[in-house]
């Protein structure tokens, strides 16, 4: 029953409104590239955010270690790059598939047990990964990090060169993309036949494999579509970056700040991660590090207490709507 | 008549103080970025300091208003890189210092590099930030000047002929240990074991028996604190055949001393400034800035202090000098005076090559003589004699 004067949003028109804004945002902060290096920094962790979302709040699989995905499409985008020549572009589309087969590697067996020996499964296998960057020293240069890894190069569109390396508002219009394009694969999985399993697979593992769901390909559809963003994002980072070392690339905030992100932002929503990772990064740079330039990131544990206490849907869980099941039906 | 007189000469005096003061002249923009927070802000703490100090001596000195903006890089080379884009981006900074770790000043001095902007640095060894030949970079100490200091004292103190280099696999290490091994060979000594270890290593006996089998004078291991405790302890079992035992950092601080007592007595390391240890030339300006700085910070400076003091007062005077009096600090006058810089400093004698790389740094090689560090290395900077041979384990 709808309360008299509830406004809720549809999720479709939740997600226009949040990438209108995005679209627009460049103009309102004139184009200055030092805020717009604060938003592309927002952009890949609201995607990464999106990803992880898709995987725990809509399949229910919490996941400790997308570090391990986003790391993986880092050093897979950089090794082809500077290695083996390849372009940027496709090397960033093989390293999302890195991320896929990185996925199946740890889902594969992990998604057999009960419990949540998932989460523990996948945070022992970002840690793996992580090693495996520090030791494949002919690969990865080790603990040293490699060094001068290429921007994506540049390209004519309608008469102008769009360039990486000198312009942040062209790595910012190519990050808000990515978002788009992590968003929509999670938004058409949602609303398929496998994002309708899923939400049964969230609901009870059990009664799901009962009324006949494959609850098995449902996780594993849920993580490969996650792992391939987040991997993605991985890739875009290193370009963006032009730096890559285990410690960087594997840094456990690329596990925990989706989730806060995700927790801010609304779980039982799509977009909702994708806002909360906007706001909480926007937050922390521009007003917790004025008044704290030092202990600002205490307000994260405080900013996330009030939300889990006083609004536990998160920032849009209680204005947009949930997608509703069935539709494709 | 009076009162006009009055008024002018009021008016001429205000004039003669703000040109005096040097107000007249454009305040010159700094930026610093550090980390404050994080894994490595110990180190960026004590680089902030000695840059702050800097900045306040250069406005008395040359009655200039430094405006100084300082920015957290949170030991992250992505808030690295946004920190060099808001000094030079947004406050518009005339040149940028500071910087701890090379893989938070490599992106750091590459988005220098993208704006334009003066960036020297102290806080990164690695050989790869210099090799794209970035116009913009400048940094006061690099890896060759670490090694110079080991292979110096092995081929002018030591004359040994067989040398040993055990080294963790870790990357400054690593390359270290490669550098020290290249101008060791160049100079005619050899290098028969050359060996890696893992980090976490608790038995060195196989390696160092290899050590003993080749016959070498000097055991030298590019290693951190627990490297060092192993690889003593299991010389000293083996009673290890050697005449010197030298570590690379870490080795020879009062921790080190304090945990492993007479076991630390004989050996040798290296640093980059300590008390006194600045040539003759420097020793006054050393006074001075260890006196300013106990003043302000009532403490003693670290070498990392030093290092951002000085890095501070070098990118400060080029801007000036490059800039003139008309306050025109443009990047390629601050450039240009930058790599026409040639002075005797604390550290030693300080001038950069086409890379931004320092033409004549060195690092000092000291030797535990009972319990105190003593400076043996390079000869006009050291404070005593090498007792060579002698290891903490008798040996040979």
């Amino acid at each position: 029953m709808k309360h008299p004067g509830a406004f809720r949003l549809s999720e479709e028109s939740a997600a226009a409104l949040v990438f209108a804004a995005v679209l627009l945002l460049p103009v309102a902060i004139s184009f200055n590239p030092y805020y717009l290096s604060i938003f592309i920094s927002a952009l890949i962790l609201g995607a990464v955010s999106i990803a992880w979302n898709l995987l725990a709040g809509v399949c229910g699989q919490v996941s400790f270690g997308h570090a391990g995905f986003f790391g993986i499409g880092a050093y897979v985008s950089a090794i082809l790059v500077m290695k083996a020549g390849w372009n940027p572009y496709p090397a960033m589309a093989v390293a999302g598939l890195a991320g896929v087969a990185g996925g199946l590697l740890i889902g594969v067996p992990a998604f057999r047990l009960r419990g949540p020996y998932f989460a523990l499964a996948i945070l022992g296998f970002a840690e793996v990964m992580k090693l495996l960057a520090l030791n494949l020293t002919e690969l990865t240069e080790g603990s040293q990090g490699i060094f001068n890894v290429p921007p994506l190069p540049a390209f004519q569109a309608g008469g102008v060169v769009v360039d990486f390396y000198i312009s942040r508002t062209s790595n910012y219009y190519f990050a808000a993309a990515l978002m788009l394009i992590v968003y929509l694969a999670a938004y058409l999985l949602r609303r398929s036949n496998t994002g309708l399993a899923m939400f049964a697979v969230h609901g009870d593992e059990e009664t799901a494999a009962g009324i006949g769901v494959p609850v098995l390909r449902t996780k594993i559809a849920a993580l490969s579509v996650s792992a391939f963003s987040t991997a993605l994002m991985g890739a875009f980072y290193t370009h963006y970056v032009h730096f890559l070392s285990p410690d960087t690339a594997f840094d456990g905030s690329w596990s925990v700040m989706p989730i806060v992100g995700s927790l801010f932002g609304g779980m039982g929503t799509l977009i909702g991660p994708g806002v909360g990772s906007l706001v909480i990064t926007g937050l922390d740079e521009f007003v917790f590090k004025r008044f704290f330039e030092t202990g600002h990131k205490l307000f994260f544990g405080l900013l996330l207490a009030v939300v889990i206490v006083w609004a536990p849907l998160g920032l849009l869980g209680k204005k947009v709507r949930k997608i509703p099941h069935g539709e494709n039906e | 008549m009076r009162r006009t007189l009055v008024r002018a000469a009021l008016a001429a005096s205000l004039v003669g103080i703000w040109i005096g003061t040097g107000l007249g002249a454009a305040p010159i923009k700094l930026g610093a970025h550090a980390p404050q927070t994080g894994s490595l802000a110990k180190h960026g703490i004590e680089q902030m300091k000695g840059i702050r100090l800097a900045a306040e001596e250069f406005e008395k000195s040359h009655k200039i208003k430094v405006d100084l903006f300082i920015y957290d890089d949170e030991s992250n080379p992505q808030k690295a890189v946004a920190a060099v884009e808001k000094l030079a981006g947004v406050d518009k900074v005339n040149g940028i210092v500071g910087g701890y770790g090379s893989n938070l000043v490599g992106p750091a001095s590459e988005a220098a590099e993208r704006y334009d902007t003066p960036y020297l640095t102290t806080g990164a060894v690695d050989t790869k930030l210099s090799a794209k030949k970035f116009k913009n970079f400048f940094r006061l100490n690099n890896m060759p000047g670490y090694a110079a200091a080991q292979s110096g004292t092995i081929k002018d103190l030591f004359k040994a002929k067989k040398v040993a280099i055990l080294y963790n696999s870790l990357s400054a290490t690593t390359e270290i240990a490669e550098v020290v091994k290249e101008q060791l060979v160049r100079a005619g000594i050899a290098v028969p074991v050359f060996e890696k270890f893992e980090k976490g290593t608790t038995n060195y006996k196989p390696i160092l028996l290899k050590v003993k089998d080749a016959g070498c004078e000097v055991l030298l291991v590019e290693g951190y604190f627990p490297d060092y405790v192993g690889t003593l302890k299991d010389a000293k079992i083996l009673n290890l055949p050697v005449k010197a035992y030298m570590g690379a950092w870490g080795i020879g601080t009062p921790e080190f001393t304090r945990e492993l007592g007479p076991m630390s007595e004989y050996v040798y390391g290296t640093s980059i400034w300590e008390m006194g240890t600045a040539p003759k030339a420097a020793k006054q300006e050393e006074a001075g800035i260890v006196t300013a700085y106990k003043a302000k910070f009532k403490e003693e400076p670290s070498y990392i202090a030093m290092l951002g003091y000085l890095s501070g007062k070098y990118m400060l005077e080029a801007i000036y000098k490059g800039g003139g009096n008309a306050g025109s600090y443009g990047a390629e006058n601050t450039r240009k005076t930058l790599r026409a810089v040639d002075v005797v400093s604390p550290l030693g004698r300080v001038a950069f090559d086409d890379k931004g790389d320092p033409r004549y740094f060195s690092a000092v090689l000291f030797q535990t003589q009972k319990g105190t560090q003593v400076v043996v290395y390079p000869r006009e900077r050291a404070q005593g004699s090498v007792q060579y041979p002698a290891v903490p384990w008798g040996g040979k």
